[in-house]
């Protein structure tokens, strides 16, 4: 037998000692050995290693008896994850909260519920008055944006607010028409259900069930409003025992219940533990949602009134968050009701006032919540965030700071869209040329010169900017509305970089046309589409992708919006999302998932300039695009981008033209050159 | 070991502040939870997840801990072995639901009472080598990362690293040598 190195035989004595570990897992045989020593016998008493270092030189015993001790290391990219999970988290959850120290403002104003229903609108204007017809709602308050929309609203029905807004697809608020329906039903106690379904059949709602008494003890139907959203109206008649319920239901006949005439006083026709509007929650798993909620926001279950089908599937069960009482069931296909992710997001999100938002959403986060939108201090004198919890519902949370009067919280609404238009357009990088934010697409191809005609006769581009570079290509700069994009003429041995770009225009069906005549090709012909836009795809003979879009909503270009915007097709959105917040503090704005997960729109944006990405799917795949990146601090951002999981092209370096700039390539091989703005007013290649 | 105590409570106040600051608690006692942890789960995901929700959980309870001289690790050992203890009652329970017909688990007690748990130099050990194994020389760190971490064989190691087997065995035996003569360095150092 040949001898064997030292380095050999030491590592036939590991391999011994992992196989001890392997055997040890679930499965191994001897899984169910003493607890303790699973991972770590004491060094020298397992037998494996005793005859592997029994036949040992002496130098090599320690080193094996070491080896045991490192079995169960820690991985260190697990290490690394939780630690960026975590720092998500603590900035999430905030830091100290002085607006709340420095006033006695109580955190749950007067006149609300723990739970009110948010819900997004088409029309939101005409639905007021709608719920004020049907339901007699009366109008509390309304804050009109510059474009007429209304950013948020709230209407008040018997006991309980209803807050509103119009829809706004670029920020994620999507109306029930844009969805293609709910996974929310809202539910509304009122003293004569039947009277209300005819107000509202009157007033245009669809009446799907019609009234009828329930052996649950309650006269209630069902509609659907002329904006979409689903509503159950009912009177509470009797407060049954489950017992009582099941002998009733067991019968199967509403004996006793029909002309039913309350032997006692009838204290209200609100079911004890409600209020007058709440939210019926549609989620996959009732049973593992209502354990969610409770260790998310400290509900608690009234375990008596679930109730299971012989399927097993979960008809009917319900929490109390707060004050609040909230129904959740299952899905079902016979009863039409479907999950967020049937819809691919949810028109009705539930906001929640709190004592401690902090507090609370750390523990929500703990539980399991994904956070949307950060805890934070908002202008209209609230801290509030945004999560979303692990069935597609959306919560909003919040405490008063602070009490703001309706004229100031108009005043600040107007400065803080400006400030947003200001950041977006590149005020949150100092130093940027005018008319550069953040995010400029960087397209580099070989027949630039075509480009520029395509941009300019399509789009209306002006070209700002020409240079030759040393290596033989040429740069140039071009604005199409409020946007600037860099445009390379690539030398023929040099790579191309196609870019995707969703570009508004004021008349999609002329720039489609006019592209195709400049030799483009048609992904997709101008097309309206339930989110409010009417759209086309087209792709240029670059091998650029154009999403050529205009609103339906007052003007073209959607307000705070920009002219162009890079559109990423990455395999996962969920990493790119994920790389683009860690890399770049990116801040997400929209997510719209399909009912499989797949993130079919995102947006994001990065110090206040937008992206946007839909997965790779179909003609759409992930391409080499380019972006020319504006921060701060480029020696940073290059560091936060690798440590994300990017690879440097090139390290940061001064540039003749007086930009620092470094060149990584993201996870999903999308090229990013990340620039400090230099002195110099004009790039000089 | 004051200065230690007084570093702790400077670190845990800062943090109570701003939670901003509580990666740095993470990073004192990330090795700690996971040795914990790691003797009393049976599998790495396990482990794993059991650390990531004892660091969540100490997150949101942070503004709660108040400070009473005991080690900040004590408490955090008391949150794993809490998530230890519901996890087995939980998968008991399931066990249970899915399996009524089950004779009754005999799951074997859990120790709560962390603090005098005759374990705890052995895990402080452990979390000082892995501690250690960090600062090894990159390459050295690298392969004792993919064999003791990862679980990869040589041959695995040595096609990722681009490597001959033969140079990835050298290389792990440097790499317990460097731990091994660190190891005597330090605790001889400690007792000196």
């Amino acid at each position: 037998m040949p001898k064997r190195s030292l380095s050999g035989q030491l590592d036939a004595a590991l391999d011994a000692i992992l196989a001890r570990r392997r055997a040890l897992e679930p499965g191994g045989e001897s899984a169910e050995s003493d607890e303790s020593a699973r991972f770590y016998g004491k060094p020298g008493r397992l037998p494996e290693v005793e005859a592997a270092a029994g036949a040992l030189p002496a130098r090599l015993g320690p080193l094996a008896a070491l080896a045991q001790e490192l079995e169960g290391l820690p991985r260190s990219g697990f290490r690394r994850n939780l630690k960026v999970e975590l720092e998500g988290r603590a900035i999430m959850s905030g830091t100290a909260k002085p607006a709340l120290e420095k006033s006695r403002v109580n955190p749950v104003p007067e006149g609300y519920h723990t739970a009110t229903p948010y819900i997004a609108v088409r029309g939101a204007a005409r639905a007021i008055e709608f719920y004020k017809q049907a339901f007699g709602a009366t109008e509390v308050t309304r804050l009109r944006m510059p474009d007429g929309s209304i950013g948020h609203a709230e209407i008040q029905i018997g006991d309980s607010r209803i807050m509103l807004s119009d829809e706004y697809p670029e920020y994620g608020a999507f109306s029930p028409e844009s969805l293609g329906g709910s996974p929310v039903i809202l539910h509304l106690y009122t003293a004569d259900t039947d009277a209300v379904l005819a107000r509202a059949a009157a007033a245009g709602a669809t009446i799907t069930a019609p009234a009828a008494d329930h052996d649950y003890g309650e006269r209630s139907g069902m509609l659907i409003d002329p904006f979409g959203h689903k509503w159950s109206v009912s009177t509470h008649l009797e407060t049954l025992t489950f017992a009582q319920y099941l002998q009733r239901h067991a019968a199967g006949t509403l004996a006793g219940m029909a002309g039913y005439k309350p032997s006692g006083e009838l204290a209200s026709f609100v079911r004890p533990g409600f209020q007058t509007a709440g939210v019926y929650l549609t989620v996959t798993d009732s049973l593992k949602a209502v354990d969610f909620y409770k260790r998310a926001f400290g509900a608690v279950e009234n375990e008596s009134m679930r109730f299971v089908d012989p399927s097993g599937r979960v008809a009917h069960s319900e929490v109390t968050i707060g004050d609040s009482g909230i129904m959740i069931s299952d899905e079902s296909t016979d009863y039409k009701r479907f999950g967020p992710a049937h819809f691919g997001g949810s028109p009705v999100k539930i906001h929640l006032y709190v004592e401690d938002v902090d507090a609370l959403a750390a523990q929500a986060i703990a539980a399991g919540a994904r956070v949307v939108r950060r805890v934070e201090d908002q202008f209209y004198g609230e801290r509030s965030g945004r999560l979303e919890d692990p069935f597609g519902h959306l919560w909003m949370i919040s405490s008063r700071i602070e009490d703001v009067s309706p004229a100031e919280i108009e005043r600040r609404a107007a400065e803080f869209a400006k400030s947003r238009a200001e950041s977006a357009a590149g005020g949150a990088v100092p130093g940027l040329r005018e008319g550069f934010t953040a995010v400029t697409p960087y397209l580099a191809v070989h027949r630039g010169e075509e480009l520029v005609d395509f941009v300019k006769t399509v789009f209306g581009a002006t070209e700002t900017f020409r240079a030759q570079g040393p290596a033989g290509g040429t740069h140039i700069e071009a604005r199409i509305g409020n946007s600037m994009m860099m445009l390379g003429i690539a030398p023929p041995h040099a790579d191309e970089n196609p870019a995707a770009l969703h570009v508004y225009v004021d008349d999609v069906d002329a720039a489609y046309r006019k592209a195709l005549e400049m030799g483009a090709t048609s992904l997709g012909e101008p097309t309206d589409h339930p989110y409010g836009e009417r759209g086309a795809s087209v792709v240029d003979v670059s091998g650029n992708y154009w999403y050529v879009a205009r609103s339906s909503r007052g003007s073209p270009t959607p307000e705070g919006l920009r002219t162009v915007t890079p559109y990423f097709h990455p395999r996962s959105g969920a990493r790119m999302i994920e790389f683009l917040k860690r890399a770049f503090g990116a801040e997400e704005i929209a997510r719209y998932q399909d009912a499989s997960g797949a993130i079919v729109h995102a947006r994001m944006t990065i110090y206040g300039a937008a992206v946007e990405m839909g997965e790779a799917h179909g003609p759409y795949q992930p391409m080499p695009m380019a972006i020319y990146l504006y921060v701060p601090d480029v020696d940073a951002t290059y560091r936060r981008a690798l440590d994300a999981g990017a690879t440097s092209v090139f390290a940061p370096a001064d540039q003749p033209y007086g930009d620092r700039n470094a060149w990584v390539r993201d996870p999903e091989g999308y090229t990013w050159y990340i620039a400090t703005p230099g002195r110099s007013a004009t790039a000089q290649v | 070991m004051k200065t230690g105590e007084a570093d702790e409570q400077l670190l845990i106040e800062a943090a109570q502040k701003d939670p901003g600051r509580f990666a740095e608690l993470y990073e004192a006692n990330f090795e700690r939870v996971y040795a914990y942890v790691a003797s009393r789960v049976r599998d790495r995901d396990e482990a794993e997840d059991v650390t990531a929700e004892v660091f969540h959980k100490a997150l949101a309870k942070l503004p709660r801990f108040e400070w009473r001289g005991a080690p900040f690790a004590a408490w955090l050992y008391r949150i794993a072995s809490n998530a230890i203890a519901d996890r087995a009652a939980r998968a008991a329970r399931e066990r249970s639901i899915t399996a009524p017909d089950d004779p009754p688990l005999n799951d074997p007690p859990l120790n709560r009472t962390a603090l005098s748990d005759p374990g705890l130099e052995d895990i402080e050990r452990r979390a000082r080598l892995f501690r250690m194994v960090r600062s090894l020389p990159r390459d050295q760190h690298r392969v004792i990362e993919l064999r003791f971490a990862e679980e990869m064989s040589i041959r695995e190691i040595a096609g990722l690293m681009g490597r001959t087997e033969g140079a990835v065995k050298q290389l792990q035996f440097r790499a317990l040598e460097t731990l091994r003569a660190r190891w005597a360095d330090e605790t001889g150092g400690a007792h000196a």
